[in-house]
């Protein structure tokens, strides 16, 4: 016979909700699509994609906005 | 980034400005037409703050204190900020102010990144934590959620409104000056379209425009990354940069739709 305390249940299931927002949510689903843009990028545009100057235009571009 | 860490609170709290592309411009021609007139960077700088809360402000009473519908009074004051623009770089269209200092400072890299983007940076991150760790982001994301809800929990919503339009306006005029030393000069197209791009890019990560409450500074900064990448990818291959415009379309569209698998207003 085993018992179960109500308690830990309830943490158990707040702390997979949590996990699952996290992993559903959409600061998760552009960090996706970002890398996506990383892969893309560079096995299309080479290794020029991540070069200094490039993240310096990119970093530029995004600054302001 | 910087920008949108600003604009983002006026999303959260349930308001649109759509004044901030031609606030950055008002910003811009402003600080170089002072600039110009040989006025040092700190008062100038000082000046177009204030002209830029003015205004801030006249979209806040406008919509706060006569319930003007927040898109109709922003996009009046875009297309009028617009007008003062066009007025301020006459009769050539454009404002020549260099001052090496600050060219020389809103140039500057350390190692790929740019002291603008580091800026964005720390204000996306000082968002972030306003937005999700403090009393005053529960209060914007409480008037965005549920207004009336809000204002039955004692929350001031006409005083978050209004201040997350000013911070709007900050935002966009500190762009703006920012943008004058990076570039030593502006002109009458300054900020055209900027509204679209930001909040574009920041629906993707995750903000809606329609219903407040929702959204993550750091979701915006992602979005303005994911546009920002396929844009260079674009570039980098010497491919039409319009194509860039179609792709942000199809992102935006991708993003709606997925906000809508995982249940839209429900999932709030």
């Amino acid at each position: 016979m085993t018992t179960e305390n109500p308690g830990i249940t309830k943490f158990i299931a707040a702390d997979a909700r949590g996990w699952r927002d996290l992993l559903t949510g959409p600061v998760t689903s552009i960090g996706v699509a970002l890398i996506l843009v990383i892969i893309v990028g560079l096995s299309w545009a080479g290794p020029n994609f991540v070069s200094q100057s490039n993240l310096t235009i990119i970093g530029t571009y995004v600054g302001i906005r | 980034m910087i920008v949108a860490a600003f604009a983002g609170f006026c999303l959260l709290a349930g308001v649109v400005d759509l004044s901030i592309g031609s606030m950055l411009g008002l910003s811009a021609a402003v600080c170089a037409s002072l600039m110009s007139q040989g006025w040092p960077l700190a008062a100038a700088a000082a000046v177009t703050l204030l002209v830029c809360l003015a205004f801030g402000a006249v979209n806040a009473v406008a919509v706060v204190v006569f319930g003007a519908d927040t898109i109709a009074a922003t996009l009046g004051m875009l297309v009028a900020l617009r007008g003062v623009i066009y007025i301020l770089c006459e009769p050539i269209g454009a404002i020549t102010a260099f001052d090496a200092d600050f060219f020389a400072f809103t140039n500057t890299t350390y190692g790929p990144f740019s002291i603008l983007f580091i800026l964005g940076l720390v204000l996306i991150g000082i968002a972030a934590v306003i937005v999700t760790r403090s009393r005053i982001g529960r209060h914007v994301q409480a008037v965005g959620g549920d207004d009336r809800a809000a204002l039955r929990a004692g929350i001031s919503v006409t005083r978050v409104r209004f201040a997350a339009l000013l911070l709007s306006a900050l935002g966009a005029g500190i762009g703006g000056i920012l943008y004058v030393g990076q570039l030593g000069s502006t002109s009458n197209v300054s900020g055209t379209g900027l509204e679209f791009q930001v909040y574009a890019a920041m629906m993707i990560g995750g903000y809606s425009i329609l219903r407040g409450g929702v959204g993550n500074p750091i979701g915006a900064a992602l979005g303005l990354l994911v546009v920002a990448g396929t844009a260079n990818i674009l570039d980098v291959q010497a491919i039409s940069p319009y194509f860039a415009n179609i792709i942000v379309g199809l992102l935006l569209l991708a993003a709606v739709l997925l906000d809508r698998l995982r249940g839209g207003d429900a999932f709030e």
